[in-house]
C-alpha cells in the first residue's frame, strides 16, 4: 500500500542537510558580524597601564596592553542567542513539515543544526585572538606575550571546547524560550517575570555572594565539571522544548 | 483497501468546533474532489490527514497508522497548496534537488519537463513568483513526487484558465500511469468533474455527501417549467433549490420520481432533465443562482 519507510536516524540526518542548505546566511551572518566586532570593538577592547621602574640611574617604562576578544565571544553568544530563536519561528517549521518530517526528527536536526553552528562559533571566535594578534602587530615596538596553537595547544582547544560549549547552551537556551512563546504568547510575560526576578532582586544573594546560573558555569574551574553541567543543561534543555515541540501543530491558522 | 479512515472525528480550534463527527473512508487510488463551501472544513480535514493538526477527538488512521507524528504518513505523503513553505534562499532548482532528497518515488525528469513547458526556469527563487505561478509550481511538484497519498488543497489559486487546463491533463495523465489516492479540494467543480471519480462533499461541520459523482447527479432532477405548473404537480418531493431561468422556472428535486410520476410531470409541460455534479453540488450547498436574490427581494418588498 505504501512504499517509503524512514528510520528516524536517517530522516533526522536529511532534514539536517535540509536546514543546511536552507540556511547558510546564518553562517555568513556571523563571519559579517565578527568582521564588523573586530573593526569596531579592535581598538575598544583594548586597556592600557604604564608601569614605571627605577632602578637609581635607568628609568625604565612601558606600556601594558591586554587585548581580548570578550566582545567578540558575546557578539558570538548574542548570535547563537537569536539563532536558537530564529530556528522555532513557524516559517522555519512550515519549510521543514513540507517535506518529510515528524516533530522528532524536526527536533533532532535542529539540534545537529544547532551543534554545527556552535562548532562554527566556537572556532571562529577563537581563531579571531589570533586576527586580533595581527591587528596588534601593526603596532610598532611590540613584544607579544601569547598562548597559541603550537605554545600551548591545549590551551587552545580547550578555548574552542568551551566557546563551543557556551554558543550550543545559549541556542538551546533560545530554542527553548522561543518554542515556549510559539505554544503561548502568554510565555513571554513569564519568562519576563523571571528575568526581573533573577535580575532585580537580591534575594538569590546570599552573603554577599552571588550564586546565579551563570555562575554555575563560568564559575566552574574542573574541565570535565564544567562539561558535566553543560551536557545536563542541553539536556533539560533539549527535553524541555521537544517537550513542547511535539505538540505543536504546524500550518495552523 | 482503505487507505484514510475516519470515525467521529472531531476538530476544534479552541472551542469552535470546525468538524462534528466525521466518518468516512477514502479507497486506494481513487481521486476524490474534497468540496464544500468557504470555512466548511475541507482544508482542516486535509491538514489532519496530512498530520500537521491533531484530531481533537475520535479515530482517525491513514496507511493504518494516526498521522500525527507518523514518520510512515509523512514519508507518504505530500499536501500542495499555495502556502507551501520554502527557505527564502532556494532557487525552484534546489527545492528540486530537497525533493528528491525526501521523496522515493520522485521523478526529476517529469518534474523539470513540466516546469520548463510552464515556462517556470529553475534559476528563479520561489519568492519572487507570482501567484498563479507559484501555484503551478507546488502543483507540479505535487505531481512529480508521486507519493501514494496527494493532497491538493485549491491547487489552482490564481493559475489563468490555460493553466488549470494544463493541470488537470498533467494530473490525470500522470494519475494514469502511476495510480495512486488523489484527494483535489477546489471551488471549480465543472472544471475538474471529469477528472474525479468520488466526491466529498463538506457542509454544515459534516459530510454532506460522499460517493461516485455519478450518485450524486442521480440524486437530483431539474425541473424546468411555468411556476405554477410546477407548484401543481412537482411537490411531491422535497425541493432542493428554486431559482427563475428566464420566464421559466427551475427547482432541482430529490430523484425519487417513478417513471409515471415522471410521465405525468413531462404531460403538464415540465421538461425534466439530469443535472450535472457542480449544479449538484451548487444546489446542495446552496449556492446555486438566486439565493442572494432574495436579500434583495426582500429588501424592495419593504
Amino acid at each position: 500500500m505504501f512504499s517509503t519507510q524512514w528510520s528516524v536516524n536517517e530522516l533526522a540526518k536529511r532534514q539536517f542537510l535540509f536546514k543546511l542548505n536552507g540556511n547558510g546566511s546564518i553562517f555568513s551572518v556571523l563571519i559579517v558580524l565578527q568582521i564588523i566586532g573586530t573593526v569596531l570593538m579592535g581598538g575598544s577592547a583594548t586597556s592600557t597601564s604604564t608601569s614605571t621602574y627605577t632602578e637609581e640611574t635607568n628609568i625604565l617604562s612601558f606600556n601594558f596592553s591586554a587585548i581580548s576578544n570578550d566582545g567578540q565571544v558575546g557578539l558570538t553568544l548574542f548570535w547563537a542567542f537569536i539563532i536558537g530563536f530564529v530556528l522555532t519561528s513557524p516559517a522555519q517549521r512550515n519549510e521543514s513539515f513540507t517535506f518529510v518530517t515528524n516533530r522528532l526528527t524536526f527536533q533532532l536536526a535542529n539540534f545537529y543544526f544547532f551543534c554545527t553552528a556552535a562548532l562554527f562559533g566556537g572556532v571562529t571566535t577563537v581563531l579571531l585572538g589570533s586576527v586580533m594578534k595581527i591587528f596588534a602587530m601593526f603596532n610598532v615596538n611590540t613584544v607579544m606575550q601569547t598562548n597559541g596553537l603550537l605554545s600551548s595547544p591545549l590551551d587552545f582547544f580547550s578555548q574552542i571546547f568551551v566557546m563551543t560549549a557556551y554558543t550550543l547552551l545559549l541556542m538551546l537556551v533560545g530554542y527553548t524560550l522561543g518554542s515556549f512563546i510559539q505554544f503561548s504568547k502568554l510565555f513571554i510575560m513569564l519568562f519576563a517575570l523571571v528575568y526581573i526576578v533573577f535580575t532585580q532582586t537580591t534575594f538569590f544573594t546570599i552573603g554577599g555572594k552571588n550564586i546565579d546560573l551563570l555562575h554555575f558555569f563560568y564559575g566552574e574551574t574542573s574541565i570535565l565539571l564544567f562539561t558535566l553541567k553543560i551536557l545536563l543543561a542541553v539536556a533539560v534543555l533539549f527535553g524541555a522544548s521537544f517537550w513542547v515541540t511535539n505538540r505543536l501543530e504546524v500550518r495552523n491558522p | 483497501m482503505e487507505v484514510i479512515t475516519l470515525r467521529d472525528v472531531t476538530k476544534k480550534y479552541r472551542s469552535f468546533k470546525v468538524l462534528d463527527q466525521i466518518t468516512l473512508d477514502i479507497r486506494r487510488n481513487v481521486i476524490t474532489g474534497v468540496v464544500g463551501r468557504n470555512g466548511a472544513g475541507k482544508t482542516t480535514l486535509m491538514k489532519m490527514i496530512a498530520g500537521f493538526t491533531k484530531e481533537t477527538s475520535g479515530e482517525l488512521r491513514v496507511f493504518g497508522e494516526r498521522p500525527f507524528n507518523s514518520l510512515t504518513v509523512s514519508a507518504n505523503m505530500i499536501f500542495v497548496d499555495d502556502r507551501m513553505g520554502f527557505p527564502d534562499a532556494f532557487k525552484l532548482e534546489d527545492i528540486l534537488i530537497e525533493c528528491d532528497r525526501f521523496y522515493e518515488n520522485w521523478d526529476d525528469e517529469l518534474a523539470k519537463r513540466l516546469l520548463e513547458y510552464f515556462q517556470l526556469p529553475l534559476t528563479f527563487k520561489h519568492r519572487v513568483l507570482s501567484k498563479g505561478k507559484r501555484s503551478t509550481f507546488n502543483a507540479v511538484i505535487g505531481i512529480a513526487s508521486r507519493c501514494p497519498l496527494t493532497m491538493f488543497d485549491e491547487p489552482i489559486t490564481g493559475m489563468d484558465a490555460a493553466a488549470r487546463k494544463d493541470f488537470y491533463r498533467a494530473l490525470l495523465k500522470d494519475y494514469i500511469a502511476h495510480p495512486r489516492t488523489i484527494l483535489l479540494s477546489s471551488h471549480h467543480m465543472e472544471e475538474m468533474e471529469d477528472l474525479l471519480e468520488d466526491i466529498l462533499l463538506i457542509d454544515g461541520k459534516g459530510v454532506g455527501f460522499h460517493g461516485p459523482i455519478i450518485d450524486l447527479q442521480e440524486k437530483f432532477l431539474s425541473l424546468q417549467g411555468k411556476a405554477n405548473a410546477l407548484e401543481t404537480y412537482a411537490t411531491r418531493y422535497a425541493i432542493i433549490h428554486r431559482s427563475m431561468a428566464g420566464p421559466l422556472t427551475e427547482w432541482i428535486v430529490d430523484n425519487e420520481y417513478s417513471e409515471a410520476e415522471l410521465n405525468e410531470l413531462r404531460q403538464a409541460g415540465i421538461r425534466v432533465a439530469g443535472v450535472t455534479a457542480s449544479d449538484a453540488y451548487l444546489a446542495m450547498t446552496g449556492q446555486a443562482g438566486g439565493g442572494v436574490d432574495d436579500v434583495f427581494n426582500a429588501m424592495e418588498r419593504q
